[in-house]
């Protein structure tokens, strides 16, 4: 090809916009729009998105949405002649492995499946006729870098990675380990689209609804409750902290890892997540039950401070397969 | 000790006791195992009431999700000196996720019977109260009755999931050009399940969901049975060739040890907690191990030897889940002196940082 294809990212979140238009958040994005960032695209959100709007494209990533399979389809149907439709696989592999309607029909109409868990990709190989390539994301490890906190001014404290009402796996790992912990709670939103949803739901709009939730199920005066914040904020915060632990049951792109790799802060997860035998074999654990090892893990990293640096010593250049130009390239070479 | 009294609240319907249904104590292998352990009563845990409770030794309480408030309530008044065991139904990765409730009624319980080993741990950290991996007494024999001699056997394989719960081993077998088959459930028309029924899936027709499979599937090759009783359960599929099991749940695993009692080869996860055991040979270490379990199966049609060693599982392999070795299991657990409290294990776990 001459020039470079146009490039949509279709997601889940709201907006339509140029890669140009953000550049300032190209640095820290660590979600699918960095296929956005890496390949000069625009951005769309499916749900919104008619057949018109794509007809300008060359390649359209659609990232797989449950809920949105049946607009998807329609999308992929009404795409010009000679454009290729992507179908990135987001989120949780398990939440594939339930029979559900029109996923394999998106699936195998597609010219590419992008799988994000390379544990997954032979069960999508088998699952769909299209051609399936385990290709995750770009990740902008340079400028996460930028933000990481040098050892010896990092905080004695450990960052429960989930957010704190989707797992508690984590905490009773290390609740008795006498170091102090942390995680995080949304803002309950009070947009004018969310509200009535939310009060259906929760019975209440207060913004603090699910930090109060959290206090109240996990009971523990010593949890610290921060809440969710930017990327770049969340980088400075977190890369602070002396140990993540992240105790990951799922099969996804498992940012988490990545981002504690670039920040060079130790994290202990499981083998599910695809990186941590790449980033963290030695704070690998095979599977999310092996609470016993993981709060062993945690003590040795805050005792032995030869492991603790052994295990945060990653060099930058460990993360040059998925710089944005090598992804880029991937991508188009699958595809063409 | 005289013979303790003992209550199990399920999550099934009903009430009964051991006597009543003798006949189906040879093919029990669910929670329902213990009543017969036991000699005990059945009550439907959303049914129970707390005069439900009254003179019984040992209430044994199956904590399925949609039952924890209701168990909580119900254990503040268990008759004084009775002993409450909380049985950990289900899926292990259903206690990850933050509710209310659970970590209340498991404090509050004399024991905690965790039924996957592999999330003991887990829950010894969960959890205040004694818990002990113990699981289900398991009628071997009753079973191994029904198994079928391998020269008689389908070649077929069974899909071991309810088809509408998980298609993963579908898509390991499709091309292997051997016939497959699974099961899916009638809808009930039942009073009480009517409406939901209605609801949830817009109509009443006792064959939807087998219609639904049909659909999602689309492949007239694979057979999709009826769920059947468990004696023709375990008669039809004991007669398979080989069973395909690709469970990514921290459950009892019992398809594991049905095939290991009726002596049929199964490929499956090492998340059931069996399969090192009755297994090793045909077991994965992950659901998405897709590639080795097609292996697998394909060295179990074509291998005799591969399939004898595999299908070849003693009787005798079974004797810790005899009824009354579990029974002594469990009485042990719940009278002996707990050694886990929380206390001993902060004080042996803390780090000064």
């Amino acid at each position: 090809m001459t020039s470079d294809p146009r490039l949509v990212l279709l997601g889940g979140n709201k907006g339509f916009w140029h890669a140009n238009d953000r550049l300032a958040e190209s640095a820290t994005m660590t979600g699918i729009e960095s296929w956005a960032f890496a390949c000069n695209g625009d951005y769309r959100q499916a749900i919104r998105c008619k057949k018109e709007d794509l007809a300008n494209y060359d390649i359209i990533i659609a990232s797989y949405n449950h809920s949105d399979t049946d607009k998807l389809i329609r999308l992929q149907e009404g795409r010009r002649k000679g454009c290729k439709w992507v179908t990135m696989i987001e989120a949780d592999a398990l939440t594939y492995i339930k029979p559900q309607q029109f996923m394999r029909e998106l699936l195998d109409n597609s010219d590419l499946i992008i799988c994000i868990n390379r544990h997954t990709e032979s069960f999508f190989k088998k699952f769909t006729t299209a051609k399936v390539v385990n290709l995750g994301l770009p990740y902008p490890a340079e400028g996460i870098r930028a933000l990481s906190t040098p050892v010896k001014e990092r905080r004695k404290e450990i960052f429960l990675a989930p957010m704190l009402l989707t797992r508690w796996t984590e905490y009773f790992c290390v609740r008795d380990l006498g170091v102090p912990f942390y995680g995080y709670e949304k803002r309950l939103s009070r947009t004018r689209k969310t509200i009535i949803k939310n009060l259906r739901k929760h019975g209440t709009v207060d913004p603090q609804f699910f930090f109060r939730e959290a206090r109240s199920l996990y009971n523990e005066p010593q949890l610290r409750i921060e809440r969710e914040t930017s990327l770049p904020n969340f980088f400075r915060y977190n890369g602070a902290a002396s140990v993540w632990l992240n105790l990951d049951q799922r099969y996804t792109w498992a940012r988490y890892v990545l981002d504690a790799a670039a920040l060079q802060v130790p994290i202990i997860t499981t083998h599910s997540t695809g990186h941590g035998e790449d980033f963290f074999p030695l704070t690998t654990i095979a599977n999310e039950f092996e609470i016993d090892k993981a709060a062993e893990l945690v003590k040795k990293l805050f005792s032995d401070a030869d492991f603790y640096r052994e295990v945060s010593t990653i060099p930058i250049n460990k993360f040059d397969h998925l710089r944005p130009e090598v992804k880029k390239k991937e991508l188009f070479d699958s595809l063409y | 000790m005289p013979e303790p009294k003992v209550l199990l609240l399920g999550g099934n319907r009903g009430r009964w006791s051991a006597k009543d249904s003798l006949a189906e104590a040879t093919t029990m292998n669910s929670g329902e195992a213990w009543i017969y352990a036991f000699g005990g009563d059945f009550i439907q845990n959303l049914a129970a009431k707390p005069a439900d409770l009254q003179g019984y030794d040992i209430i044994i309480a199956n904590c399925d999700s949609f039952a924890i408030k209701h168990l909580y309530e119900l254990m503040q008044s268990r008759p004084s000196g009775g002993k409450w065991v909380s049985l950990l139904e289900g899926d292990a990765l259903d206690y990850i996720k933050p509710r209310p409730y659970v970590r209340d009624l498991l404090d509050g319980s004399d024991l905690v019977n965790c039924i996957n080993k592999h999330t003991l741990s887990f829950f010894r950290k969960f959890t205040s109260a004694k818990v002990e991996y113990i699981g289900f007494p398991y009628p071997a024999e009753g079973i191994r009755a029904l198994s079928t001699p391998l020269s008689q056997r389908r070649r077929e394989i069974f899909l071991a999931p309810m088809l509408l719960s998980r298609w993963m081993e579908y898509f390991c077998v499709k091309d292997m050009g051997v016939p497959l088959y699974g099961y899916e459930k009638r809808l009930s028309r039942r009073l009480k399940t009517i409406f939901k029924n209605l609801y949830t899936h817009g109509t009443l027709d006792p064959n939807h969901l087998r219609t639904k499979a049909r659909s999602l599937y689309r492949d007239s090759g694979i057979e999709i049975r009826q769920e059947t009783g468990l004696a023709e359960f375990f008669r039809h599929n004991g007669s398979a060739l080989l069973w395909l099991n690709l469970d990514h749940r921290y459950t009892w695993g019992r398809y594991v040890l049905d095939a290991a009692a009726l002596q049929v080869p199964i490929v499956t996860t090492r998340s059931t907690g069996h399969a090192e055991n009755f297994f090793p040979k045909t077991m994965i270490e992950s659901e998405f191990d897709i590639d080795e379990a097609t292996d697998l199966v394909q060295r179990l049609l074509n291998d005799k030897d591969f399939y004898d060693e595999v299908a070849h599982v003693p009787i005798e392999k079974f004797d810790e889940f005899r009824p009354e070795v579990k029974k002594k299991q469990f009485l042990d657990a719940l009278y002996s002196e707990s050694i886990i409290t929380s206390e001993n294990v902060k004080s042996n776990s803390s780090i000064i940082v």
